[in-house]
């Protein structure tokens, strides 16, 4: 009948665990779907069983009861995760079973399961089918079953093993999203795997691997160091010894004491080792493994370098959004410039003649850091393309305003107000088309007949709203058709000129309608935008 | 309600109810949760809520086009209760995105009592 009756032997056996966890750590965070995809699982229980480890260490147990509360008290402090936080009560369980005890024999550790799982249990109401707990459940059952036969604790512990293999193959029986993705339960993998690696450490197979390969290829991820005083030994030293003349034991017990360093991990297999420690004399280290083989792949990093490098980069401020932006589209500079003075962050350039993608729009939707990003179009054509980066925008809400013109473009920025919702602002900002009429004075670029009205290529065309509704031979006939037919009692005019404009001929404009129209103000703007001698609006 | 998209065919709104939901059944699936704190107090802390009451305990506020949900739990004695609140935090984040995606929201997980079960 064995039993465990070494405080020295137990302690072997967690951290032989927590080394065959650290190994398959990768494995276990490609497995996680559940309950948050987010691949972490297998570092959340390597840091919670590491936390419980070095409390161990830095305790000095001296009994299984203040092994067992070292244990408890560790995991729970370090618990991370889901699946740490789980860990850490089954943790908790176990050293429950554990204290006061002399040995821990097949019949405490069957009580030391029991408890775990029990206790685990307590901390859910509606526990999930399918996880960690199922695999616990498992293995609980296991140690119960064996128990009967033997009261040895390896025994005990391989048919843990093979219970809670069983009980991790059902999980995806249990739980549909695991079987969608083909995987079992990562977190009850996780467990599993440190059973085991206490199994392969109790009968001294821990950390050998099978293959040369195997041993190459195994990760070492350090655990993050929260600030520079936690670095006691500066040098992260890792290297293989091939064809080592001592094997595991005599290596670990060499190399695991506070005068070399911590966080020692060896991985050997037949004919080679991989050693990890952090240490501040990776010379004495390393003519210690030349002494015992041909030494290869050395790397030694300064940790203290590391850390100053990586929180230097943290320091850079993540971009606060901002409540609002706007995205506009206007065609010429001098539109561009107006624009950015009444607030718009981002200014896309589009005539009538090239248009912008949706692609080119939600490049400037990108460039603005707010939260609720107002998109103007500015031209019919443009809003399909604008109502498009809705659906691309998963961090920002896009609000689409449909103005057709630059004109009203611009009065709706106006009627913005920031202490309203995005659905109010659409709503005021429509309502605020309502109270500008808008024109333009263009030409014919070719002879064509539109609403009725034969138009001659040259011919000078004035545009109400998205109509035309009249073409004249000069651009002052195209200006007077339209205020003739728009006037009503406005007053303000605001004339935006374009890039054949010369400022003598808009402002000799303005002098001329003042005149006409003695109630209206007229503002004259360099929109210097292409095609349209003139963009016009009452208000 | 809670504006989900606009677009100048309308809209779709979604009810606050609808998320309570969502995000209720997710907070009490989470490990470490025991319970749920009924979010108008008169009716006092429930100790557990069933099927039909996965709203309970959540509350939702929409405000300028942001989605506030207030979890409310009662949570078991003996875990480490950051880790836990964390992982309530993620895991209603995470169901509340799967099914209503495009939302714009905010968890905030209030730890209003711990359960002690011998």
């Amino acid at each position: 009948m064995n039993a465990i009756t070494e405080i020295g032997e137990i302690k072997k056996i967690f951290k032989g665990a927590l080394a065959y966890l650290e190994n398959k750590k990768e494995e276990i965070n490609n497995l996680n779907v559940f309950p948050v995809p987010d691949g972490d699982t297998g570092t959340n229980m390597y840091l919670t069983m590491y936390s419980a480890i070095k409390t161990i260490d830095d305790s000095e147990p001296k009994n299984f009861t203040e092994f067992a509360e070292a244990l408890s008290k560790g995991a729970l402090l370090g618990a991370r995760g889901n699946s740490g936080v789980i860990l850490s009560q089954i943790f908790r369980g176990i050293a429950v079973g554990m204290h006061g005890k002399r040995a821990v024999d097949g019949k405490v550790l069957n009580e030391c399961f029991k408890l775990g799982t029990e206790i685990a249990y307590k901390a859910v109401k509606k526990p999930v089918k399918g996880t960690i707990l199922t695999v616990m459940d498992g293995i609980s059952e296991g140690a119960t079953e064996a128990l009967k036969k033997q009261d040895d604790i390896y025994h005990v512990l391989e048919h843990s093993i093979v219970a809670g293999k069983i009980a991790l193959e059902e999980t995806p029986n249990l739980l549909p999203v695991l079987k969608e993705a083909g995987v079992v339960d990562a977190g009850g993998y996780g467990l599993l795997i440190i059973i085991e690696g206490m199994y392969k450490t109790a009968i001294g197979e821990s950390l050998i691997f099978d293959t040369k390969e195997m041993v190459i290829d195994s990760p070492i991820v350090d655990q993050s160091y929260q600030n520079l005083d936690e670095i006691k030994y500066t040098y992260c030293t890792e290297f293989i010894i091939l064809e080592p003349k001592v094997d595991n034991d005599s290596l670990r017990n060499k190399l695991d004491s506070p005068d070399i360093g911590d966080s020692l991990v060896t991985i050997v297999a037949d004919g080679i080792a991989k050693v990890h420690i952090h240490t501040n004399i990776p010379g004495t280290v390393l003519d210690y493994a030349l002494s015992v083989g041909n030494v290869t792949n050395i790397k030694i990093d300064n940790m203290k370098e590391q850390f100053l490098a990586k929180n230097k980069k943290v320091v850079k401020k993540p971009i606060k959004f901002k409540e609002y932006g706007f995205v506009m589209v206007v065609p010429g500079a001098g539109l561009a410039e107006i624009a950015k003075s009444m607030g718009v962050d981002a200014v896309l350039d589009g005539g009538q003649t090239m248009n912008p993608s949706t692609h080119d729009i939600q490049q400037a939707i990108d460039a603005v850091p707010a939260k609720i990003v107002y998109v103007f179009p500015n031209n019919k054509n443009i809003i399909l393309a604008a109502e498009q980066t809705i659906a691309l925008n998963n961090d920002k809400k896009i609000v689409v305003v449909p103005s057709i013109n630059v004109q009203q473009g611009f009065t709706s920025i106006l009627s913005f107000n920031e202490e309203k919702n995005s659905r109010e602002n659409l709503l005021l900002m429509k309502e605020a088309f309502a109270t500008v009429d808008t024109g333009a004075i263009t030409y014919a670029v070719r002879d064509t007949q539109n609403n009725g009205l034969k138009i001659k290529k040259d011919q000078i065309l004035t545009i109400r709203g998205n109509s035309i509704i009249a073409s004249k031979n000069t651009v002052d006939e195209a200006v007077d058709e339209y205020l003739n037919q728009a006037y009503d009692n406005h007053e303000i005019m605001t004339i935006y000129y374009g890039d054949k404009v010369s400022k003598a001929e808009a402002d000799k404009l303005k002098d001329r309608i003042e005149s006409k129209y003695k109630e209206l103000d007229v503002l004259v703007y360099e929109g210097k935008q292409p095609v349209y001698f003139y963009f016009l609006s009452l208000e | 309600m809670v504006e989900l998209k606009l677009t100048q065919e309308g809209k779709i709104d979604i009810s606050e109810n609808l998320v309570s939901k969502v995000a209720g059944k997710a907070a009490v699936e989470c490990y470490g949760v025991v319970g749920m704190v009924s979010k108008n107090f008169k009716e006092g802390i429930q100790k557990f809520l069933g099927k039909e009451q996965y709203d309970k305990g959540i509350e939702v506020i929409y405000k300028e086009g942001l989605c506030e949900i207030n979890v409310h739990v009662i949570l078991a004695y003996g875990g480490k209760i950051d880790a836990i609140a964390q992982n309530i935090m993620d895991q209603v984040s995470y169901a509340v995105e799967h099914y209503i995606p495009h939302m714009e929201k905010i968890v905030n997980i209030y730890v209003d009592d711990i359960a002690i079960v011998n």
